[in-house]
Parts: structure tokens; C-alpha cells; sequence
């Protein structure tokens, strides 16, 4: 009989485990000025956050030092109804997935998908990171391989561009084939994208509100720095501009912008790098 | 008795699992570096670095040309833009050998500058549209560079063509 209990014991301390490698959170909040903050280390960690209401705050971290904790498959989804707020999620390590998706106006997301250890012990990378913003007046930001966007600092360039932008080392370790997309829809948005790495790809779509002739004065941007990375804006409506900086070798960006009053910026160091634009009315 | 032992094992297997979810948070100094104030402070550091906040916004707007400018630097780099608007200014700058250019215009007032700097570089320059205000002037510098220009008549009006080096070629067709 004790054999048989402890069989039974053995059997359930595995299971115990095997949910510490694969924590789940989820939390609901309504109503105005909430914060929720989760954290969450180990492999395959799953974390929810639905927010509704103004000025509430959300902040998600899953994994650190890659050679600390072999963090990766990670998911953050962070939904925020309402105006004025702000959504952050940080994952480290590899194979991550994070989600923003925000209603209202006035509101932030950030996503930090970063390599904290050098290359003896980062693992790569192929993260991927999603925001989705519908009003005006919106910010969203993707860092990934670039600890929290620490480079450029100036107007859209020059300065020789910032000194081809301080002769770059970011801290980007190995990172590599990192995705991001960035969609916005509404006015006066804003939509930032820091890349760091080989093959990583960012796209940036902003558009027109349903109902209204045009978006206005959304601003996109891209950032890379590596090789073969892809930026990718699509732009619709009046006033917009579009600044992106590459440094590196066979990179590629590609810009369309539909509407009145269009404006591109780009610059890009390196050989073989490739920038088509294409405006119309 | 022996469900008694069986719940009691339960309970002991089960208590280091929960301290194991406490010791993680407890000994997570590490999470430190993702506190919220470092959080809010890398927030005022992007705006300044993504050029997000009010005054550097308005600023920028202020400047804002409808069109293109680009600069290259570097080898074998590609210039494509296709552009159609009432109004375009642009300004390309390519340093380096053997890039190229492509320009496709279509608009009524037209401001345009390029420079190439260095070697087999290549401008193909089109602008199809008739009796427009167009303001354009190009400046190749170094051996073996290359210019095809297809416009319109009016579009010899305000044209600057400097080439400087050798093996320079020109075809200009005006229609």
C-alpha cells in the first residue's frame, strides 16, 4: 500500500512541476485607474490582461537573462478598452509572442522583446509582437534587439544622420528573424519600430477610420540595424510622414502612402540596401 | 488511516510548489531592471528618441515637404520612387559606387535635386506630364556615371545637368 502511495505522490509532484514551466495568469479589471503587473519566468507562460476603463496600466514581463532562465515560447495578450492607457510587455529570451490591442484614444503600447545576455548564452531570438490601435492620438512602439530604443536621438536625422547613428553597436547580440506589426487606425497616431539583428521584418499600417475620408497626421517610423532586415509602411490619408533608418547591408525598405500631403524620409547606410516609395492622391 | 496519510502527503507535496512560485518572485531581484520607473523613464527616453513629444512634433510638422528625401551611403544601393501628387520636392543623395535611381513623377509642381557621388552610378528620370512648374537639377560626380531623362518639354525649362569625370552619358528625351 505505501508503494502504491507514493507512486500516487511521485505521479502528482511531476504534474506540480511541469505547471511551473507553464504558468497562466489572467486578469480582468474595470474600471478607471487600475495597474496590473505580471510576471512570469520559465518556459511557455501564458499571461491575459483585459483592462476596461481610463487611465489604466498594464505591464507584462516574462523571462530575463538567457542564461538564467531558458525563458522562451512566452505569450503576453493585453487588451485595454477606454482613453489614456498604457499597456508594456517585456520578454527576453526566444520565441515570444506579445499582443496589444487598444480601444480608445490617447493610448500607449510598448513591447521590449530584447537578448539581455551576450551571445555566449542568448538564443536567438525569432520573436514576434503585435499591436492593433483603433482612435487617435495613439503611440505604439516595438523594441526588439535594441534595448528599449535607445538610438536615434534627434529630428528625423542628419547631423551626417546622428552620426550614422553613433556608429550603431546596440546592444542586439544574436538577435534574428524578429517580426513586428504595427496596424493603426484613426488620426494623429504614431507608430515607432526599433529593430536590431539579421532578418528581422517590421510593418507599419495606418489607415483611415471607418466612416471618415481619411486619416490624419499619422507618423510612422522605422529603425533597423543589422543586415536583411525589412521595413515595410503603408500609409492612407492627409499629412503623414514616414522616417525610416537603416544601417546595414541588404536591407530593404518599401513605402506607400495614399493621401494629400505625404512625406518620406530615409537614409540608410551599408551596401546593397534597397528604398522604394511609392506616393499617390 | 490511509486517507488520512494520503492527504497529509498531498499537502507536504503541494507546499514546496507554492513556496517554489513564492522563492521566484522573492529572489527576482533581477526583475528589478524592468521596474515601472525604469519602465516610465525609458518612456520619456522614447519620446525624445522617436521625436514623439508635442514640441519636436509641431516642429517637425512645420518642416514637413510633401515628397521624398533619401540618402544613401554605401555600395550597390537602390533608389525606387513613384510619385504622384500635386505637388512633390525631392531630394535624393546616393554616395557610393554603382547605385542607381529610378524616379517616376507625375505631378504639377515638381522641385528636385540628386546628387550621385562615386562610381557607375545611374539615374533613370521620368516625368510624363506636359506644361508643369518643374524645377530640377541633378549633379553626378566621378567615372562612368549615367543619366536617362523622359519628360516633357517643359521639363528642360529649369534643368541643371552637371556631370564631372569620365565616361559620362546623357540621353534626354523631351517629348
Amino acid at each position: 500500500m505505501k508503494k502504491v502511495i507514493l507512486s500516487i505522490s511521485a505521479m502528482l509532484f511531476v504534474g506540480v512541476a511541469a505547471f511551473a514551466q507553464g504558468n497562466t495568469s489572467s486578469v480582468n479589471q474595470v474600471g478607471n485607474s487600475d495597474t496590473g503587473i505580471v510576471n512570469q519566468n520559465g518556459l511557455t507562460n501564458d499571461s491575459k490582461i483585459d483592462q476596461l476603463g481610463n487611465d489604466n496600466k498594464s505591464e507584462v514581463y516574462q523571462g530575463i537573462q538567457p542564461g538564467l532562465y531558458a525563458a522562451k515560447n512566452n505569450k503576453a495578450d493585453v487588451k485595454q478598452d477606454g482613453n489614456n492607457n498604457g499597456a508594456f510587455i517585456s520578454q527576453s529570451n526566444e520565441k515570444n509572442e506579445a499582443y496589444q490591442t487598444q480601444k480608445g484614444d490617447l493610448n500607449k503600447a510598448t513591447i521590449w522583446q530584447d537578448q539581455i545576455a551576450g551571445p555566449a548564452s542568448a538564443l536567438g531570438g525569432n520573436d514576434k509582437a503585435w499591436q492593433t490601435q483603433t482612435g487617435k492620438s495613439n503611440t505604439a512602439t516595438v523594441d526588439q534587439g535594441t534595448t528599449g530604443n535607445e538610438k536615434p536621438t534627434g529630428l528625423p536625422f542628419n547631423a551626417t544622420q546622428l552620426g550614422h547613428v553613433a556608429a550603431v553597436n546596440v546592444p542586439f547580440a544574436p538577435h534574428n528573424n524578429n517580426k513586428a506589426w504595427q496596424t493603426q487606425t484613426g488620426d494623429n497616431n504614431t507608430a515607432y519600430a526599433s529593430q536590431g539583428g539579421v532578418k528581422n521584418e517590421s510593418t507599419q499600417t495606418q489607415t483611415s477610420p471607418g466612416g471618415t475620408s481619411a486619416a490624419d497626421g499619422n507618423k510612422s517610423n522605422h529603425y533597423q540595424y543589422g543586415d536583411e532586415n525589412k521595413a515595410t509602411s503603408v500609409q492612407n490619408g492627409t499629412k503623414l510622414t514616414e522616417n525610416t533608418l537603416q544601417i546595414g547591408n541588404k536591407n530593404t525598405a518599401t513605402v506607400t502612402q495614399t493621401g494629400a500631403g505625404h512625406n518620406s524620409i530615409a537614409f540608410s547606410k551599408g551596401n546593397l540596401n534597397t528604398i522604394t516609395v511609392t506616393q499617390s492622391n | 488511516m490511509k486517507a488520512f496519510i494520503l492527504i497529509i502527503l498531498l499537502l507536504i507535496l503541494y507546499c514546496p510548489a507554492f513556496y517554489g512560485q513564492n522563492n521566484k518572485d522573492d529572489n527576482n531581484s533581477l526583475f528589478n531592471n524592468y521596474s515601472s520607473s525604469l519602465f516610465n523613464s525609458k518612456e520619456s527616453a522614447m519620446s525624445v528618441v522617436s521625436v514623439l513629444d508635442k514640441k519636436a512634433v509641431n516642429d517637425l510638422n512645420s518642416k514637413i515637404q510633401p515628397g521624398i528625401q533619401i540618402q544613401q551611403i554605401g555600395d550597390l544601393n537602390k533608389v525606387r520612387a513613384n510619385l504622384q501628387s500635386n505637388e512633390t520636392k525631392v531630394s535624393v543623395d546616393q554616395k557610393g559606387n554603382v547605385n542607381e535611381l529610378l524616379l517616376d513623377k507625375k505631378a504639377k509642381t515638381i522641385t528636385q535635386n540628386v546628387v550621385q557621388q562615386g562610381n557607375n552610378n545611374k539615374i533613370n528620370d521620368f516625368t510624363l506630364n506636359t506644361n508643369y512648374n518643374v524645377n530640377m537639377e541633378m549633379i553626378q560626380k566621378g567615372d562612368n556615371q549615367n543619366i536617362q531623362n523622359i519628360g516633357t518639354n517643359s521639363l528642360s525649362k529649369n534643368m541643371k545637368i552637371t556631370q564631372t569625370g569620365n565616361g559620362a552619358s546623357i540621353i534626354l528625351i523631351n517629348k
